[in-house]
C-alpha cells in the first residue's frame, strides 16, 4: 500500500512562508524601481522630441518654459545649436543638438537595459512564487486530508 | 502552562528587533550613499570626457551657474573620497551590528532551549 507523504513540520510551513514572505517583498521593490525606469524612459523620451524640434525651430523664435504645475513664462530661444545635458551630481554640459541627442539615446539605452534586467529578475522571483504558492496548496490539502 | 515568555527572553527578543530597526537604517543610509558615489563617479567620468573648454553648469537649487570645469572636477573627487569614508564607516557599523545579532540570536536560542523542557 502506498504511503501519503508525510506532512510538514510547523517549522517547514513557517520557513516557506517566510521565504514566500521575502520574495514578494523583493518583487514589490522590483516593480517600484521598474516604475521610476519608465518614469526616466519618459523624460528621455520628451527630451529627444524636445532636442530634435530645436533642430527645426528658428534662433529668436517664442517659446513657452515650464516653471512646474502646468505654468509657463516666455522666452525666446537664444541658442538653438545648444543643449544644456544633465549628467548627474548636480553637474550639467552644454552639448550641441547632436551630442546631446547621443547623449540622451545612451542613456535610454542604458535604462531599457538594466529594467529588461529587472524584469528578468522579476519573472524569477514570480516563478518560485508560484512554486511556493503550489507547495504550499499541497500542504494544505494534506493538512485538511 | 502559561505561554508567556520569561522577562528575560522578551528583554532578548526586544534587543534584537531594536538591532534589526538599526540594521534596516545603516542598510538604507549605505544604499543612499552608494548611490550618490555612483552618480558622482559617472559625472566625475562625463566632465572629463568633455572638451577643456566645454560649457559646465553647477545646480544650485532650482538654479544653474556656470562653474569651472577643472574645480567641479576636483570638488566631485573630493565629494567621492568624504562619501568612501563615511561608506567604510557605515561598513563597520554594520558589521559590529551583525556580530551583536548573532549574540543575541544564539542567547536567545540558549534561552528558548532552556525553556523547552519546562514547557514538556
Amino acid at each position: 500500500m502506498a504511503e501519503s507523504p508525510a506532512a510538514p513540520s510547523e517549522e517547514e510551513v513557517r520557513r516557506l512562508l517566510m521565504v514566500y514572505q521575502q520574495r514578494q517583498a523583493e518583487a514589490d521593490a522590483i516593480v517600484r524601481q521598474l516604475g521610476l525606469f519608465q518614469l526616466s524612459l519618459e523624460g528621455c523620451e520628451k527630451a529627444i522630441k524636445a532636442v530634435e524640434a530645436m533642430e527645426t525651430a528658428e534662433e529668436g523664435q517664442d517659446m513657452l518654459v515650464p516653471i512646474g504645475q502646468d505654468s509657463f513664462i516666455h522666452a525666446k530661444l537664444a541658442a538653438k545649436e545648444r543643449v544644456v545635458v544633465g549628467v548627474g551630481a548636480g553637474a550639467s554640459i552644454e552639448k550641441s543638438t547632436q551630442e546631446a541627442k547621443a547623449s540622451l539615446n545612451a542613456r535610454k539605452a542604458q535604462l531599457l537595459e538594466a529594467s529588461g534586467k529587472l524584469s528578468q529578475t522579476l519573472s524569477k522571483i514570480e516563478e518560485e512564487m508560484g512554486k511556493i504558492q503550489s507547495i504550499a496548496a499541497q500542504y494544505e490539502r494534506q493538512f485538511s486530508e | 502552562m502559561s505561554t508567556e515568555l520569561p522577562p528575560q527572553v522578551q528583554n532578548q527578543i526586544a534587543q534584537l528587533q531594536q538591532l534589526q530597526q538599526q540594521a534596516q537604517a545603516l542598510l538604507s543610509q549605505k544604499s543612499q550613499i552608494e548611490m550618490i558615489i555612483r552618480e558622482t563617479e559617472s559625472a566625475v567620468k562625463e566632465l572629463e570626457a568633455s572638451f577643456e573648454d566645454a560649457v559646465i553648469y553647477k545646480s544650485v537649487g532650482e538654479v544653474l551657474f556656470k562653474a569651472d570645469r577643472s574645480k567641479l572636477i576636483e570638488e566631485f573627487k573630493d565629494k567621492k573620497e568624504v562619501l568612501d569614508l563615511r561608506l567604510k564607516t557605515l561598513a563597520k557599523q554594520e558589521e559590529r551590528i551583525q556580530k551583536r545579532f548573532g549574540q543575541l540570536q544564539d542567547q536567545l536560542k540558549t534561552s528558548l532551549g532552556q525553556r523547552v523542557p519546562e514547557a514538556a
